[in-house]
């Protein structure tokens, strides 16, 4: 991937955890149509998948510093892992969310339910972009990629939205001419 | 106008602006799959889309509180509804395997 010899050091570690997790579920899904899914894999899978939202989470943290919107890019994230999750966000435990499946030998039926959205998170989040804060700039890399996968989310505005919402010194003026008719 | 014309005329359409749709992506449903991740937004103006988005909560709640219309194929579903129809014989059979057994 070129793409990623232009990212920052650190964040190339998250982007390392992005290739190998597709790199499981690529070797998984070579097998055959009707793939069989061991132990080592959902393993490694489920590893990689928490390392993910470990670093992602750390990155906000960095850069964001409003609370509110660091809970909101945080909770919009834990959404794909919301099979791995309680209500209160805190993770299950794994074996007990496997153990019947494992055990009846329907586990390739499961499989895609854990894998589609984190690897749809890995696409739409992660890898767009960075392939946006590629094509803007390479000074302060880190804020731009966090404010890109902020608006895919639609918490922060995107550069469309920015050009239609009125610059700060408009609406001034308009609240002093209403001050100035009374 | 004539009375002919009066007779078979075309009903007007009704004009249909800015409007929103919700709805599950292929993925979803081939997969039998149901997440936010696997929703999407299209944006459609009159009967044409012209952008799709990824679907966020964050997103929804901003287009509802500005009035947009709004339509929502996903409501009280877990999994989309149409992972649950039975696909046709032609689809069917193109996923089987056949081999050539040498010998017989």
């Amino acid at each position: 991937m070129e793409l990623k010899s232009f990212a920052p050091p650190e964040l190339q570690h998250l982007l390392d955890l992005c290739t190998s997790i597709e790199e499981t579920v690529v070797n998984v899904r070579s097998m055959g149509e009707d793939y069989i899914v061991t132990t080592t894999n959902i393993q490694r899978f489920v590893d990689f998948a928490f390392r993910i939202l470990d670093e992602y989470i750390k990155l906000i943290k960095e850069v964001v510093h409003i609370e509110k919107e660091a809970v909101l890019i945080r909770n919009d994230a834990a959404k794909a892992y919301g099979v791995f999750l309680d209500r209160e966000g805190k993770p299950k435990d794994v074996f007990k969310i496997f153990e019947d499946s494992m055990s009846k030998g329907t586990m390739s039926y499961f499989f895609p339910l854990y894998v589609t959205p984190i690897m749809n998170f890995v696409h739409s989040r992660i890898y767009d972009s960075l392939i946006e804060t590629v094509n803007k700039s390479q000074k302060n890399f880190r804020t731009f990629f966090v404010q890109y996968t902020a608006a895919k989310g639609g918490i922060y505005p995107t550069i469309e939205e920015k050009a239609m919402i009125p610059p700060p010194a408009a609406a001034k003026s308009e609240g002093e001419e209403e001050a100035e008719e009374k | 106008m004539s009375l002919l014309g009066f007779m078979f005329r075309k009903k007007k359409e009704p004009k249909l602006g800015y409007w929103v749709l919700i709805a599950f992506s292929e993925e979803a449903k081939d997969k039998a799959v149901g997440n936010d991740f696997l929703k999407k937004i299209y944006h459609i103006n009159g009967k044409y889309a012209f952008k799709v988005e990824n679907y966020s909560s964050v997103k929804e709640k901003h287009l509802r509180k500005n009035g947009v219309i709004m339509v929502d194929r996903t409501v009280g579903q877990l999994i989309p509804k149409e992972a649950r129809n039975i696909p046709e014989a032609k689809e069917l059979l193109t996923r089987l395997q056949i081999t050539k057994v040498i010998g017989d």
